[in-house]
């Protein structure tokens, strides 16, 4: 069991938790479990039942991204679409 | 998010739409005071042995917040729980409680989550309206950490654990959500590896009980 990482030890990490993702974006913790269950969020798990952690700077783009689209009047399965041809594509 | 303290958190998420609480609230006032001092254990400025509290190191200028409950263990070093516990508590006046509340409100307006208004019966008395956003970011924090797998940090667990005492925790979760959040609250104490979570929760209810105690 640990302490709270405070946001300098965040922004200076490679690696964040959803809990940390939530401080660093504003985002609500169900938007965030949503996306990561669409796969619209990659992360790396050790183990079952181990903590997600999310690569920090690609996931707070992507969701900025994810935003811009919402922002756009994109559907899920239209922001669905866009991320796997971009997957496939640029690889964003 | 700004970087807040559990103590700050905890005020946060119980002042509600008014920016404050009655001063019949007790419990949370008395989990308000536990928080200060269960930070300052936490964060090794202030130890216990044998039942009694004594400081182990400066208190840093950005937890000048805190500067009353460590104010008074100074004085009184090495100090029983049960001496923190009437200076907040066991009083005729609402004074010393009023100055640990008016000291992290006034932290929590430095920084940016909450506005400092006049209100109460006459308006003549400061209170503290959280900002929404804050707050929302502090709950979604707990929730992203308790209805997750994997570890959990003392803050949180420490937070959650005072919001449930104080009778908040439902203002936040529903009853379906609070009940996983028990059973994840169990589990982790009862887990061997989490002997500091277990020091914690004892943290907690010893303080509460001897809060509620001296109240009474």
């Amino acid at each position: 069991m640990s302490r709270q990482r405070s946001m300098e030890a965040i922004l200076a990490s490679e690696y964040v938790t959803i809990g940390e993702l939530v401080r660093l974006t504003g985002a609500r913790y169900s938007t965030l479990k949503f996306y990561t269950e669409e796969g619209f969020l990659p992360f790396e798990q050790a183990e079952e039942k181990l903590t997600r952690r999310y690569p920090r700077e690609k996931t707070v783009e992507r969701i900025a991204y994810i935003r811009s689209l919402r922002d756009e009047g994109k559907t899920i399965p239209q922001i669905r679409e866009i991320l796997r041809e971009d997957i496939h594509g640029s690889n964003r | 998010m700004k970087d807040l303290s559990v103590t700050q958190q905890y005020l946060l998420c119980v002042l509600g739409k008014r920016g404050k609480f009655a001063t019949f609230e007790i419990e949370k006032m008395t989990c308000l005071s536990t928080a200060g001092l269960l930070e300052l254990l936490l964060d090794g400025i202030v130890e216990l042995e044998d039942k009694k509290l004594s400081v182990k190191s400066a208190l840093p200028t950005e937890k000048s917040y805190l500067s009353s409950i460590y104010n008074f263990i100074v004085q009184k070093q090495p100090v029983k729980f049960q001496k923190v516990i009437e200076y907040y508590s066991v009083t005729f006046t609402d004074t010393n409680i009023n100055e640990l509340l008016t000291a992290v409100g006034e932290s929590l307006v430095q920084k940016g989550c909450a506005v400092r208004e006049k209100g109460g019966i006459l308006g003549g008395k400061n209170v503290y309206i959280p900002d929404e956003k804050e707050l929302d970011t502090v709950v979604q924090n707990i929730r992203a950490e308790l209805l997750e797998e994997g570890e959990l940090s003392e803050d949180i667990v420490a937070l959650t654990a005072l919001l449930e005492k104080s009778g908040d925790l439902m203002r936040y979760f529903s009853a379906y959500e609070k009940k996983s959040i028990r059973s994840r609250l169990k589990e982790i104490k009862e887990s061997p590896q989490s002997e500091m979570i277990q020091k914690v929760a004892e943290y907690i209810d010893t303080l509460f009980m001897m809060f509620i105690v001296a109240a009474t």
